[in-house]
């Protein structure tokens, strides 16, 4: 009989709750999940604690509201201010954003790598790219990564495809980790199907085959540290309680890198830039109406994706949302909006994510964490650039109208030499795009530099022993790709040097 | 940083210093809540006349806002125990009620003022024996309302008198429920809007998606709201919620001043479609993204709705 992958839910959890492991791991995305794999199939005593809760594929809610409100952390309106404000989102569940991203899977690519030795040697003996290639190659087998097939693609991925041929740029299938897609479109919903390999279906339960125990729906507060060593976590459980879980080794801290810098800072670990030089990808979208039936909510979420930019820091893909989400991107308000609602089926959403060089914080707040992140004039240049080669792609595709979005610029466009005049005449003021922020990086970066590093290249917290950090918190930039095999790998590293 | 459970053998000087140096607390944190409270600083002999341990709730009233609470009185099991209520005729011993105020306006100590005070001559219930005690409060760790600090002054005549009796306070679990005679907690939150500016909010919404005409989609005013607003008020993210409210009054109360001299919800339909479309496109940007904002909670509430959903998707459950 298998073990039921949470071992203790926390909303159950209404006295004081006490427990030991011989390492404790702070989250359950994928880092989290894969730190919690490599120990537990090592045979070290693992505690996974998480502060969200068990999806269950049969009772996902199909409803965009819904399902933010159950698997989003604050049901995906979370927001950084700085010179555009926008959302980032972020997965609070057992299996963390891995339940509700998109399931594409990138390898750290070689030149990033090459990027952060060349910055800071020891990195690129700690990171060997062999060593990095080797988990990637072994993660990619467990998760079952694969290039999307064209038979459950659905229209937008393949108009996408048409597109990208047309315009004669560098295009291919998205590799994903799922095994059986039926093309549902409902990857950030959560899987209905559990076909999707997000951590809570395939590395966590592979970590309490292993003896790891989960504790889903407890909120660190922060690191216990007794004589410059990390002895434990405690926090809130979702039922009252307070809980303290001892680790007689270490603690792994894999919370993001939105959480993970604030709980080092509410432990009072503040050496080193804590919480500074947050970098992520931006993402902008344009939104094209086709004469025939596109409907966007069917076949792969994310299918599809053009490469043919990513010398210029972008990447473009197909986008697949619930009708609520879809129906937010198309234009107009009043009798114009409802008459285009009620052809919703005929509008596609493809966005592009970028490479860009804007830096932002990340600090405790009295409830929630203070995100701030700015975009740079460049990175500006990149949005304008991006909704210019969005829009041409749609209309190479067959799109009779495409909608930029972007104010002072015609609301729409059915030309591609309009939408060549939009890169010369399109704003370039940050806040007129309309942005939203995934995959975040950088707030407790490794190096070998106390002063400019957080933890060492190791994994190892500079000044606390016992203290590893395994997200993408340590990564040193950004990646012009889907971050979560990288994430994997290099989670996959720390367990090594967790174990060692 | 230090823990509740480091203060415990702290000298009266280290107390001291730790409330003149504590960390502000947020109020809403408290809400809601059972904090275990643990005395400090005052000789055994005075602990074992009276206690050692002890709960302070802290419970938001739903009709004036203000956050009251309450002592229980715990059987001296220990100070690593669980919590075990004492009780009399069966129900747990409750005693000194009061109100959590901030610290402005209060006379008291120098530099008393870090947190929150506890006045007791505020409570819901009135203890002429406590009426002059207050006790600041103040917080161990920057943003967190987990584990705090309190100790107790007197003030008579004008003048404040420091006393030895400090507390830790401990999260322990959510209230059960209320010594008062009204029903329990309701969740109430001062970022909920009204049921007046829920009406208004509904009524920007069904402007901007304006269905129910030819298009043969249901109107907004037909579909089911309820589920929106129930995952809105309880997962979005609170500056979100809090954001909504001045986004909502401006777009309400904008027509005034754009040329329809009447607030939107005295506008008729026309109106309210000319005006929509013009807030749309207005050169402010704050105008212009509470239109955006509100046309995305429009679409989350619309779509939500099985009737809705099944226009285009089989079946249609939300």
């Amino acid at each position: 009989m298998t073990a039921p992958l949470v071992a203790i839910d926390g909303r159950e959890v209404r006295r004081r709750l006490d427990a030991e492991a011989e390492v404790v791991v702070v989250g359950s995305g994928p880092a989290g999940a894969t730190v919690a794999a490599e120990l537990a199939r090592r045979g070290v005593r693992v505690v996974v604690v998480e502060e969200g809760h068990q999806a269950r594929p049969g009772a996902l809610a199909a409803s965009g509201v819904r399902a933010m409100a159950s698997l989003y952390r604050d049901m995906g309106t979370s927001l950084a201010f700085g010179n555009v404000s926008m959302p980032y989102l972020q997965g609070c569940a057992v299996g963390g954003t891995s339940v509700i991203n998109g399931a594409i899977s990138w390898r750290l690519p070689p030149e990033i790598l090459a990027e952060w030795s060349a910055a800071d040697p020891a990195l690129g003996e700690a990171l060997h790219p062999d060593a990095i290639d080797a988990h990637q190659a072994r993660l990619e087998h467990r998760l079952h990564v694969h290039p999307t097939e064209a038979s459950i693609a659905g229209a937008k991925n393949l108009l996408l495809a048409r597109g990208a041929d047309a315009l004669g740029v560098a295009h291919r299938p998205i590799r994903r980790n799922v095994d059986g897609c039926v093309g549902a479109g409902r990857c950030l919903q959560g899987c209905p199907h559990g076909h999707k390999l997000s951590m809570d279906l395939s590395l966590l339960p592979d970590a309490v085959a292993g003896g790891a125990r989960i504790f889903s729906g407890m909120r660190v507060d922060r690191v216990v540290i007794e004589r410059g060593r990390a002895r434990g976590v405690t926090g809130v459980t979702a039922g009252g309680a307070r809980f303290d879980v001892r680790a007689g080794v270490a603690v792994v801290l894999a919370a993001s890198a939105i959480q993970t810098p604030c709980l080092l800072r509410r432990s009072g670990l503040r050496h080193g830039p804590v919480g500074e030089g947050l970098s992520a990808h931006p993402g902008v979208s344009v939104t094209g109406r086709f004469a025939e039936p596109v409907r966007s909510w069917q076949g792969a979420t994310q299918g599809h994706e053009v490469t043919g930019y990513r010398g210029e820091g972008l990447k473009l893909e197909a986008l697949g949302f619930d009708l609520s989400i879809l129906a937010s991107r198309v234009p107009g308000v009043g009798a114009d909006f409802a008459r285009r609602l009620a052809e919703l089926d005929r509008y596609a959403v493809w966005g592009a994510a970028l490479r860009a060089a804007g830096r932002g914080r990340v600090r405790p707040g009295p409830t929630r964490p203070l995100v701030t992140y700015s975009i740079t004039p460049d990175d500006v240049r990149k949005a304008r650039r991006a909704v210019r080669v969005l829009g041409d792609a749609l209309l190479a595709a067959g799109a009779l109208e495409v909608y930029p979005g972007i104010a002072g610029f015609a609301p729409v466009v059915r030309d591609r030499a309009t939408m060549a005049r939009f890169e010369v005449e399109g704003s370039l003021v940050a806040s007129d795009y309309a942005m939203s922020m995934t995959h975040l990086f950088g707030t407790a970066r490794m190096g070998s530099d106390p002063a400019r590093s957080v933890v060492r290249p190791d994994f190892r917290h500079h000044s606390t022993a016992g203290l590893y950090v395994a997200d993408s918190s340590v990564f040193p930039s950004n990646l012009g790709v889907n971050p979560q095999i990288a994430i994997m790998a290099l989670a996959a590293r720390c367990a090594e040097r967790v174990v060692n | 940083m230090t823990t509740a459970r480091e203060l415990r053998s702290a000298s009266k000087r280290v107390l001291r210093e730790h409330i003149v140096n504590g960390h502000p607390v947020d109020p809403d944190a408290l809400e809601g809540w059972v904090y275990r409270g643990t005395s400090l600083g005052l000789p055994g002999v005075v602990q074992r006349l009276t206690w050692k341990t002890f709960q302070k709730t802290f419970y938001r009233e739903p009709g004036s806002g203000r956050l009251l609470g309450w002592n229980v009185r715990l059987e001296q099991d220990g100070v690593d125990a669980p919590s075990r209520p004492k009780v009399r005729r069966g129900r747990p011993v409750i005693e000194w009620h009061y109100e959590v105020i901030p610290p402005r306006g209060v006379p008291m100590p120098d530099g008393f003022d870090r947190g929150l005070v506890i006045d007791y001559g505020r409570g819901r219930v009135p203890d002429l024996t406590m009426r002059f005690i207050k006790d600041p409060l103040v917080a161990l760790t920057p943003g967190s309302a987990d584990e705090l600090l309190g100790v107790s002054y007197l003030t008579v005549a004008g003048r404040c008198l420091e006393t030895p009796t400090y507390f830790t306070l401990e999260r322990e679990q959510r209230i059960t429920d209320l010594p008062y005679d009204q029903p329990a907690p309701a969740g109430v939150t001062p970022l909920r809007l009204t049921a007046l500016e829920r009406g208004w909010a509904e009524e920007l919404f069904a402007a901007i998606i304006a269905t129910g005409g030819d298009d043969g989609l249901p109107a907004f005013a037909t579909i089911d709201r309820t589920a929106f607003w129930r995952c809105f008020d309880g997962a979005a993210a609170p500056l979100v919620r809090a954001g909504l409210r001045p986004m909502l009054h401006t777009l309400i109360f904008l027509p005034v001043v754009a040329g329809f001299g009447k607030p939107f919800f005295r506008l008729s339909p026309d109106e309210r479609a000319r005006f929509v479309t013009a807030a749309a496109g207005d050169r402010r940007y704050f105008v212009r993204q509470a239109v955006v904002t509100l046309k995305t909670l429009a679409c989350f509430a619309y779509f939500d709705d099985a009737q809705v959903r099944g226009r285009f998707v089989p079946g249609g459950a939300p």
